[in-house]
């Protein structure tokens, strides 16, 4: 998939064999990225820390326990980059916010710290919306991440792991970390036309992750390939102690299905609201998904329609359960210090403040009855495949506040009922611009949504095109 | 944000709720919350219309809680 030279363009599934021979240096690989992110960054803005010295310590000590022959297995001397929520003892971690520009977390979260246990090397800290929520703000810490297939466009709308999409995209990292409450992984890996999962909630530990919906926030990582996306969430997957909402569930081998094909397997298709020509919905992304949906079935796939017939008010659902709770976390600071936090995400913290118990009770009524509907169309199908994101990356500029709450969500509703749900790219818009395909598995069936994932990826082959920067 | 002709709450409204929530926000900040709020309270309306089966969230141990 690289070409010669481009040791950016590297997958980790094409890297590490060759880390693991000796063939490549991480010392090497480090450095590559690190030029990289020095000759073109100032245009992307994907990092808002860079972590140098650290990465080419790690570098060395990677490649000196690989000719000792200590190999730690496929993310050994890889470089990959955190979303700037992830705490790292000793490296700022900001949340791209005013409210705390300074904060240096004292150990790190539990998943940093089961990749350092796995032995990547850590290039730094991506840009994101500010407590990630919102979209774009110039009003924030630092200025907002930009597209790499287009700077003008955003990487990620209103989905807030922008620097992540971003990097991955343009060869800054082989990997990253992203969080999702409502979208925020697979938004920009849908607009940046790569790979992200939202795990299922439980799955993956959110201890030193600064929070924004304490029931709905999801870690999970970013990648070129499927493939790639399988080797980071292997890493960080499982039961924590120190977060209780983790489940005490086997991780199973997410490489050894990978590559069964889908035959056999039945593909629901959800079509209210998600198929729905509707403000906001550009139509050339259901057509990617209906063309997506033809190449599973020629793949041996089956394809159904299913139901999931309160669907229509789980956006409402993961809004207000959001907002209620990150005023929850926020309010202090509001009341106190709120013009330190960015306009856009201000507001919208302000409105959690206006929500009644009540509100909140409703919304979280309505979660449960949509995990019941959601349950039984998985009963049906081993899987649901949808759009990921209503439309192609916007602009930047005059990106309105306010469309991150009226466009409509493909994503939220599996943030409310928790399932695990990938993105995978489905093609390139009018406009050149990248699109995506979701595919949601059972609870804790992660490995199914990307072995369908993988099937596609594979068949449809977007992955050999990359961003032009 | 809300439809033309939707309005569901006035700007007194709003102010009163901020005030209930003891969040000392000015006129000018209120003017841009206005449209946010009118937006979200029709989605908030779309909740309580709904109708769903009674019953509250799962509050009950697991009985294999003590393995």
């Amino acid at each position: 998939m690289a070409a010669p030279g481009e040791l950016h363009y590297l997958t980790i599934g094409e890297a590490a064999p060759l880390i693991a021979s000796g063939d490549l240096s991480p010392v090497e690989l480090t450095r590559a990225y690190l030029d990289r992110i020095e000759a073109i960054d100032g245009r992307l803005d994907s990092y808002v820390t860079l972590t140098s010295d650290l990465a080419l310590s790690q570098a060395r000590q990677a490649e000196a326990e690989i000719r000792a022959g200590n190999y730690r297995g496929p993310l050994h001397g890889v470089p990959i980059a955190l979303k700037d929520l992830y705490d790292t003892a000793g490296i700022k971690t900001t949340a791209m916010s005013r409210v705390t520009p300074d904060r240096v977390p004292d150990e790190d979260a539990t998943t940093v710290a089961k990749l350092y246990e796995a032995g990547v090397v850590l290039l730094g800290k991506l840009a994101m919306h500010e407590f990630a929520l919102g979209g774009p703000d110039f009003t924030s810490l630092f200025p907002p991440a930009r597209n790499p297939w287009n700077t003008e466009h955003m990487p990620g709308g209103s989905s807030s792991s922008s620097g992540s999409g971003a990097a991955v995209a343009a060869g800054l990292c082989m990997g990253a970390l992203g969080s999702d409450t409502g979208g925020s992984i697979r938004g920009p890996a849908s607009m940046c036309g790569i790979v992200g999962i939202k795990p299922t909630f439980g799955r993956v530990s959110n201890y030193g992750v600064v929070p924004l919906s304490w029931s709905q926030d999801h870690c999970g990582p970013m990648t070129w390939t499927v493939e790639d996306t399988a080797i980071m969430l292997q890493a960080i997957a499982g039961h924590d102690p120190r977060d209780p909402t983790t489940a005490d569930v086997p991780v199973p081998d997410y490489l050894a299905a990978l590559r069964d094909g889908v035959r056999g397997l039945t593909v629901g298709v959800p079509r209210e609201y998600f198929y729905e020509e509707a403000p906001g919905v550009d139509v050339q992304v259901i057509e990617a998904a209906e063309r997506a949906l033809e190449a599973l079935s020629e793949l041996g796939a089956d394809i159904r329609d299913v139901e999931i017939p309160h669907i229509k008010y789980a956006q409402a659902a993961n809004q207000v359960i959001m907002m209620s709770e990150a005023y929850s976390f926020h309010e202090a600071n509001l009341k106190t210090r709120r013009h330190d936090y960015g306009d856009m995400v201000r507001n919208r913290f302000l409105l959690g403040g206006l929500l009644s118990a009540s509100d909140y009770n409703q919304a979280l009524r309505m979660r449960r009855v949509i995990k019941d509907e959601m349950a039984d169309a998985l009963h049906q199908a081993d899987v649901l495949v949808t759009p990921t994101y209503a439309s192609p990356a916007p602009k930047i500029e005059g990106y309105a506040g306010g469309t991150t709450l009226t466009q409509p969500s493909f994503t939220g509703p599996f943030n409310v009922s928790g399932l695990p749900a990938v993105s995978i790219p489905s093609g390139l818009s009018d406009e050149g611009l990248p699109m995506g395909l979701q595919i949601v598995g059972r609870p804790f069936d992660e490995a199914t949504a990307l072995r369908v994932a993988y099937a596609y990826e594979q068949a449809a082959r977007f992955i050999d095109r990359r961003p032009p920067v | 944000m809300a439809d033309p002709g939707e309005t569901t709450i006035s700007m007194d409204d709003l102010r009163a709720l901020v005030r209930v929530a003891g969040l000392p926000l000015d006129d000018a900040e209120l003017e841009e919350l206005l449209p946010l709020y009118q937006f979200l309270k029709q989605r908030v309306d779309m909740l309580h219309e709904a109708d769903l089966p009674l019953g509250g969230q799962a509050m009950t141990f697991p009985a294999d809680w003590n393995r």
